[in-house]
């Protein structure tokens, strides 16, 4: 018999894990994992886009660190979502549209990872993940109804939910938690309903929030029972003191999330409000309006590169892994993506969005420009209808999308 | 152990082998993973609402050019019968100067002129009065395309429509059911169970902190509800509740005697608390946290009493306040920690006197001390260390050795604590007085229906209606063999106060007497109404006229109102982002050591509470020639023989400051910690002061990034900005209202050139260097409607004059604060009657929050709309 936790134990110097080790048949493939990597203010256009054009195309600055995947990349310049300037649009980020229209769209305000991940709740103790290292998040996950998915706020909290397991007689304690909440939840929906009498029907919309969120919690709660009694994987964890430290924790906590198969889908943002107090001598937002200021422009630019070098260090440990059951590396089947809402944070334009693919996979071609015969921009929305699609999902339209991308 | 796992490795990596199969890289049908999702929606069947509309403009193109040219005949045809003759040019002028892009093919900025229809109705009120809006503040048309005779005829024109059917309409009131706020919770709950704290162990640290929306955390819309809210509301709940129903035996009080050699020392403290002396434990500084090993926690939930017998030492020490940063004539004062709890106490000079706190306490808080100040981080990095060096200058005694540093010789201000003594747990009555309040001494399963629904009234706010806690009660009721009586009445207590009746407020469709008594409390109080106000409703007597003056005077005097003065300060000042972009600490050293972000709260706040007690002038927050000031703020503000750390108030001289706009807050929240920028003071004395939100970039206006590499001052970098018409339309009118702003710094300073510090040899600029000039400031600006002024001074004249707009703006944010949504277009000739009222009360504030209240926009909700 099997001990899986000793087994993984013993191999938690990141070795590859075979299929079954994980509880999957046979039959599956190498699982495809998206993780997203994004910020809210955007990249500096000219630091970040590269010059020319094509696979043998020339690493602008921000991109450096990435001379050793240069081939298994594509940068898209000319997509965007459409919108007007203006802050506030970049909650749109992963969805394409904003939360006062979402009624309009079948899927409602629902992200592109929260709406792969749902996919694979069953099969992952986290459907999700959604990390970054600050206490105001930015707002790129949502649900169907609106609501932005809060994501963990630093580095020990994501260690907490990924890698401490609880005692037996805390899970003991759990399961009764759970049995008595059914009731409860139950008894909190029959004073609803009666309480509902009577009350006008702008209140009853506002109040449905209140109905959805018992449905969910009972959803979720079922989803984690599943998971009680299986045991989490062992992590050793250092909170390091610096940004960098942080972070550099967050990204190798993800990485093995991703190779125990806790999780397929990860969100790791740079928030606006990021202490960058060791890296510039600005703040963020003030570096963003820089006037064409040389050293504010260079100290943007330091913050900027900061975040594309921790994706370059992390991709870098997918790589070192080989993927079981595929003639690649981990990377070679997870799916990441770098972008933010917002285009370019110096004007508030929301247009030009910088996008970058990463690993998967997929099939990579440098830069490329998106920008239609027509002269407009695609939209993003056809670039994330198509990781819809690598991720196994069989769908042919997402929200504004009007097509696909080839990946 | 290893044969094992070499066992294990082999069968697993047969398996693995076993595995491998060349055809597996088809996606897998997620299905037949087997889990319920709903099924993707058949793309052709889709509701043709879900795809974003498509204006097909080549069929429009004909189409509504005949149709505008309709509108046109038709608006002149009414026009002759409604307005008179000289009106008629209206529609002359808007096909001269409008049509050409506003029209169906065209359709600028998304407006076709077609939109407006023949009459203002309902649907398009909103479009009508942003049309008039463009007019009238010069947006549109363009300065060029229409003479200023034309365009106030066109604004007028607008502004008769827009009244006439405002005026046939009542004010339509939507005060949108709302989910209460953190503060709201914390503070209905702990109203709700008659305790004076929630528990001592974070009990609220599940719940996230609101956001804030321009300053307003009462915003409905902001207010979600989410299965991770929920969650976190009965977590807490429950963990509250704990504290409340003991359902155990009486713990048996115990005394313990805590003294020197009773410390917790960490390594790295050693230096900082000195543990050979036998007779007192001393506490240095501000970092430091003096425990017991002896006393790690209180081991149970109930009333203790502390007992200190502790002092302040040398709090008139010999050095410079200066180089300490802690005042010599305020009192020293000791933190006491229990858990998440801190009480302060001033320590008497030198001698030790006991000093007694009682509280109750939860199980597993622990216990510490500090001492409370924000001194003691002038030197060095800010960390206080014993600074030798400041020794040498005052005993002139020199050190050989660093291990002969001692603190024997330090005389600065610290604390000196001779013992501790904690008695407890103990209680009132056993069971607790707080437990056999809600639920009796001895209560049965049968007793349970009652105790829940009594329980309910009060969470609820207002009477039961029929068999509406029965699913509740029965829940609680079931509960009873396997867990007891008291616990299960104490989930369905649970489940009450986690229901969506104690969760929300503003719910009725028709305003009751509860409705109007909890709108009053939270808009007031932050909290459930008290007995007296319930009362007053159960007798139906809220809304008579004298009663409702009455008890807003009574709330408003009352010390409950602090939650209301820092929530409205905040939805008022945006007070709540003061500190996020502090200034620089290298430049502003003050303003970072001495923590000045609490400072310039506390003026803000002083003048609030002290306005509402006097009931003073809306006005006067803006053209007051005082304010509320201490000693860290005198330093800032220039201002000599301001001692301690107590608010009081103080008369400017110089007609520079006084009032909103020479308070540090606004000054510093509006700067970016390095440079100051007319436009976001401007920004926010036109949304905070004028209630008027300057218009954002329009959305089909290219921006291009002003290249300011060869500008030297703020004046140059925005002339640079105004070289594009575009962007001078909007910024003529923003930013005179910044420009007067100039001579304060980031820190709200007052400077009289733009000052900065030399740069040393490599480069850096910190406080050692010389500060100089770099160049003159000019603050000086010309209104939009060509009023000039030279200076702050000279410009507080100007706004002075804006009396209506200034409370205009308060009443508006008032109301936004009190309904959690902004005023409708339908409220305006509600809120022009509401000016005209504070008018006539001087413009007193208490006495136009009585107006308020006392209009149709609080308490008559959803009132019948067209006559």
């Amino acid at each position: 018999m099997l001990n899986r936790r000793n087994f993984i134990k013993a191999s938690s110097s990141l070795l590859p894990l075979p299929l079954i080790a994980q509880g999957m048949s046979k039959d599956q493939v190498a699982p495809k994992r998206l993780v997203i990597v994004g910020n809210e203010y955007g990249m500096h256009p000219d630091s970040f886009f590269p010059k020319d054009f094509g696979k043998d195309f020339t690493l602008s600055h921000e991109l450096s660190s990435f001379g050793w995947i240069k081939d298994r990349m594509t940068v898209f310049s000319h997509t965007d979502h459409g919108m007007e300037p203006g802050h506030g649009k970049e909650d749109a980020f992963l969805n394409g549209i904003l939360k006062r229209d979402a009624s309009n769209y079948a899927d409602g305000n629902v992200s592109v990872d929260q709406l792969i991940g749902e996919r694979f709740r069953s099969i992952v103790r986290f459907p999700t993940i959604n990390i970054h290292n600050s206490n105001r998040g930015i707002s790129e996950s949502w649900t169907r109804n609106s609501i932005p998915i809060v994501p963990l706020s630093s580095a020990e909290a994501l260690h907490r939910k990924l890698f401490v397991n609880q005692t037996l007689t805390e899970k003991k304690q759990q399961k009764v938690l759970w049995d008595r909440n059914r009731n409860l939840f139950k008894a909190i929906s029959g004073q609803y309903k009666s309480a509902l009498k009577g009350v006008a029907q702008e209140d009853r919309e506002r109040l449905s929030q209140y109905r959805t969120a018992i449905n969910d919690l009972g959803i979720e709660m079922d989803s984690q029972e599943a998971w009680l009694h299986k045991e989490k994987p062992n992590f050793k964890f250092n909170a390091g003191k610096t940004i960098k430290d942080k972070y550099n924790a967050i990204f190798d906590m993800t990485a093995l999330a991703l190779q125990t198969d806790q999780t397929r889908v990860a969100s790791i943002s740079f928030s606006g409000k990021l202490n960058v107090s060791e890296l510039v001598e600005r703040g963020y937002h003030s570096c963003t309006h820089n006037g064409k200021g040389l050293d504010l422009v260079s100290q943007l630019v330091t913050i900027e590169k900061f975040q594309l070098d921790q994706i370059s260090r992390f991709m870098k440990k997918l790589d070192a892994i080989k993927e079981p059951n595929s003639n690649g590396t981990m990377l070679d089947n997870t799916i990441v993506m770098f972008g933010s809402g917002m285009g370019h944070a110096g004007t508030h334009i929301n247009r030009n969005l910088p996008i970058a693919l990463f690993g998967g996979g997929l099939d990579h071609k440098g830069h490329i420009s998106l920008k239609r015969k027509n002269g407009e921009n695609t939209p993003l929305c056809n670039l994330y209808l198509s990781l819809i699609n690598k991720m196994g999902i069989e769908r042919d339209y997402f929200n504004v999308s009007t097509g696909t991308v080839d990946i | 152990m290893r044969f094992l796992s070499i066992v294990t490795l082999i069968t697993v990596a047969v398996f693995y082998f076993a595995s491998l199969d060349t055809n597996s890289m088809k996606p897998v049908p997620m299905e037949e993973i087997g889990y319920r999702v709903p099924k993707v929606q058949d793309p052709v069947k889709l509701n043709p609402k879900t795809k974003p509309k498509k204006i097909n403009t080549k069929k429009a193109k004909n189409n509504n050019l005949e149709k505008f040219d309709q509108l046109i005949k038709t608006i002149e045809v009414s026009e002759q019968n409604e307005i008179k003759p000289q009106m008629h040019t209206a529609t002359a002028v808007m096909k001269e100067s409008c049509a050409d892009c506003h029209n169906a093919e065209k359709k600028k900025g998304e407006f076709d002129l077609a939109d407006l229809g023949e009459v203002v109705t309902k649907e398009n009120v909103n479009l009508w009065h942003d049309a008039m809006e463009q007019v009238e503040t010069e947006e549109m048309p363009p300065k060029e395309q229409l003479s200023d005779k034309n365009r106030n005829k066109l604004t007028n024109w607008f502004k008769a429509k827009i009244d006439n059917y405002l005026n046939k309409t009542v004010a339509k009131v939507v005060p949108e059911a709302r989910r209460l706020t953190l503060k709201e919770y914390a503070n209905s709950v702990r109203d709700l169970l008659e305790i004076s704290n929630l528990g001592t162990k974070s009990p609220l640290n599940e719940i996230t902190e609101d956001a804030y929306n321009h300053g307003f955390n009462t915003i409905s819309k902001d207010l979600i509800m989410s299965s991770f809210h929920l969650n976190a509301y009965i977590n807490t709940a429950r963990n509250v509740l704990n504290g409340v129903i003991l359902n155990e035996q009486k713990p048996v009080s115990k005394t313990h005697l805590l003294k020197s050699q009773d410390l917790f020392v960490d390594d790295r403290r050693k230096l900082s608390i000195q543990t050979n002396l036998k007779k007192y434990i001393r506490i240095l500084s501000a970092e430091q946290l003096v425990s017991f090993k002896s006393f790690t926690e209180f081991k149970h939930t109930g009333y203790y009493r502390i007992t200190i017998n502790a002092a302040g030492m040398d709090r008139e020490y010999p050095y410079r306040e200066e180089d300490i940063g802690v005042h010599k004539c305020d009192p020293i004062t000791l933190g006491v920690q229990l858990g998440s709890l801190e009480v302060k106490k001033d320590l008497p000079d030198n001698k030790p006197q006991p000093l007694v706190i009682e509280e109750w306490v939860t199980k597993g808080s622990t216990f510490g001390l500090t001492y409370v100040t924000d001194g003691l981080r002038m030197s060095g990095n800010g960390n206080f260390k014993f600074n030798s060096s400041l020794q040498s200058k005052y005993n002139k005694k020199k050190y050989e050795k660093a291990k002969e540093r001692t603190f024997a010789d330090w005389q600065g201000p610290r604390i000196r604590v001779h013992d501790v003594k904690i008695e407890g747990p103990f209680y009132k009555s056993w069971p607790p007085e707080r437990e056999h309040k809600l639920i009796g001494q001895n209560p049965r399963s049968t007793n349970i229906p009652k105790i829940l629904s009594n329980f309910a009234v009060k969470a609820y706010r207002r009477s039961l209606k029929p068999n509406e806690l029965n699913d509740i009660s029965n829940y609680s009721r079931s509960l009873v063999s396997s867990i007891g009586v008291k616990e299960a009445i104490k989930e369905g207590f649970v489940a009450i106060i986690s229901s969506a009746s104690f969760l929300y407020i503003n719910q009725s469709e028709n305003l009751t007497n509860y409705d109007l008594a909890s709108k009053m409390s939270y808009t007031l109080w932050s909290t459930k109404p008290d007995k007296e106000l319930l009362n007053l409703a159960n007798s139906n007597s809220l809304q008579n006229g004298k009663v409702l003056t009455k008890q807003i005077k009574r709330m408003i005097a009352s010390s409950k109102n602090n939650n209301f003065v820092e929530n409205f300060a905040n939805a008022w000042f945006e007070l709540n982002i003061l500190g996020f972009m502090p200034p620089e600490p290298t430049q502003y050293f003050y303003w970072n050591r001495k923590s000045l972000v609490h400072d310039m709260k506390g003026e803000v706040l002083t003048f609030l509470k002290e306005g509402l007690k006097n009931n003073i002038p809306i006005t006067e927050f803006v053209s007051a020639d005082y304010s509320y000031i201490n000693q860290d703020l005198s330093v800032i503000y220039g201002i000599d023989g301001i001692e301690g750390e107590k608010m009081r108030k103080y008369t400017y001289k110089d007609g520079r400051r006084g009032g909103l706009l020479g308070m540090g807050a606004f000054l510093v929240s509006t700067a970016d910690g390095v440079s100051t920028n007319p436009i976001h003071r401007g920004v926010w004395v036109k949304r905070n002061i004028l209630g008027s939100e300057p218009a954002p970039p329009p959305a089909d206006v290219k921006i291009e990034e002003p290249d300011v590499r060869k500008a030297k001052t703020i004046r140059e970098v925005l002339a640079l900005h105004n070289t594009n018409a575009n962007c001078r339309s909007c910024h003529a009118k923003i930013d005179p209202w910044g420009w007067a702003f100039e001579n304060f710094d980031p820190a709200g300073q007052w400077r009289d050139g733009y000052m900065e510090y030399q740069r040393d040899k490599s480069g850096k600029a910190n406080r050692k260097q010389k500060v100089v000039k770099v160049a003159d400031i000019d603050a000086s600006s010309e209104m939009n409607n060509g009023l000039k002024y030279n200076d702050i001074v000279s410009f507080r004249d100007v706004i002075h004059q804006k009396e209506e707009e200034i409370v205009r703006c308060f009443i508006e944010k008032f109301i936004t604060y009190m309904n959690g949504a902004k005023p409708d277009l339908h409220m305006t000739p509600e809120l022009d009657k509401l000016v005209k009222k504070s008018r006539a009360s001087s413009y007193r504030i208490v006495d136009t929050i009585i107006h308020i209240f006392q209009s149709p926009v609080t308490y008559q909700n959803r009132q019948v709309v067209a006559k």
